[in-house]
């Protein structure tokens, strides 16, 4: 029943007194309890079967632990369904083009918006204009002053 | 927010469209995971996720009230994915590399030892790597039954198989997947 590994050959040291079938149903709990009593008392004299039985329950063990099945959905799962419905819905796809143009018209319909909403919005053109005089006025200024203590140190 | 199938149904009645939404955001992760570890990939798992739902949406309007929709959606997934690579199988090759980069031929000849040279990356991989190298059938009944908790008669319905056939399936596996777990080093036995 248990396989040793020597070196590249599997070699088989057979039990021929139980399967591997019953040890499995006996780790599950859906033997019968005269089953489960042959199973106990031949497991006390039977080494072979006793290690069977351990590494069942590892293998047991493993594939009941919920962490080895977790996995990372990807984003595509999240883009699938749309087509699929559409085709269902018998609408048809729409392009990849016309969903870009869509999405861009979109987007500037929305900033049209929130610039609309900002305060003084409207008189964005005049104060920018003041604004760039001002700017130009105080450099003028600053560069004349600046020639002068130049000259002066001279 | 998950929603309770009759919702669903509720939903699509009043909006199709919203319905088989609703339908896809409750079961895409649960078709997806079955897919994946079955497949092995995410590609091939996107492939039947989206094979399933085109076959679940095409449906849903015929599918009766009373009954849930999870026991359905199993039938449909099992089904999907047994195909999808029994048709796939025929242009597989054994020049395919795997993520690690390694080719298909050369795991399938190298000789792994406890003692030896392959220590595994962990064991999740290893029993990801185990649970590929099985069977379709037998793999898809030990997914169907360790990773989805699915009684025996369970599985004998959403595979249509006898129980009995189940049974011998899965304890085979195990038996195939508890050897390749040694092979591989996992444990220290």
């Amino acid at each position: 029943m248990i396989q040793n590994i020597d070196g590249d050959n599997l070699k088989k040291e057979m039990c021929d007194k139980m399967d591997t079938a019953l040890l499995q149903d006996y780790l599950e709990g859906t033997i019968d309890t005269f089953e489960k009593l042959i199973v106990e008392s031949h497991l006390t004299v039977c080494k072979t079967c006793r290690r069977e039985l351990s590494e069942l329950k590892l293998t047991f063990w493993e594939l009941g632990n919920r962490n080895n099945y977790e996995i990372e959905y990807p984003e595509e799962l999240n883009d699938i369904s749309e087509g699929l419905i559409d085709k269902v819905l018998g609408i048809e796809e729409k392009s990849l083009a016309r969903k870009v143009v869509e999405i861009q018209l979109n987007n500037l319909r929305q900033s049209k918006k929130f610039i609309e909403q900002i305060p003084g919005a409207k008189k964005t053109p005049e104060i920018m204009k003041k604004a760039s005089k001002s700017l130009s006025k105080g450099v003028a200024r600053e560069v004349k002053k600046g020639l002068r203590k130049i000259v002066a140190s001279k | 927010m998950e929603v309770s199938d009759l919702k669903i149904f509720h939903e699509y009645k009043k909006n199709k469209r919203r319905g088989l939404e609703l339908v896809y955001e409750r079961y895409k992760k649960y078709v997806y995971s079955i897919a994946y570890h079955y497949s092995g990939n995410k590609e091939d798992a996107l492939d039947i996720t989206q094979e399933v739902f085109m076959a679940v949406f095409r449906a849903f309007g015929s599918f009766k009230e009373q009954y849930s929709i999870l026991p359905w959606i199993k039938k449909i997934t099992v089904n999907r994915c047994l195909n999808f690579l029994r048709n796939r199988k025929e242009s597989i090759s054994l020049n395919q590399t795997t993520e690690d980069g390694d080719e298909l031929q050369d795991i399938i000849s190298s000789n792994v030892t406890t003692d030896g040279s392959i220590v595994c990356k962990d064991t999740k991989k290893a029993l990801e790597a185990a649970i590929q190298k099985l069977p379709d059938k037998q793999r898809m009944a030990i997914l169907l039954r360790h990773m989805k908790h699915m009684k025996y008669d369970e599985i004998a319905e959403t595979m249509k198989l006898p129980a009995g056939t189940v049974k011998t399936l899965i304890h085979n596996g195990r038996a195939t997947l508890k050897d390749n777990l040694i092979k591989q080093g996992v444990w220290e036995v």
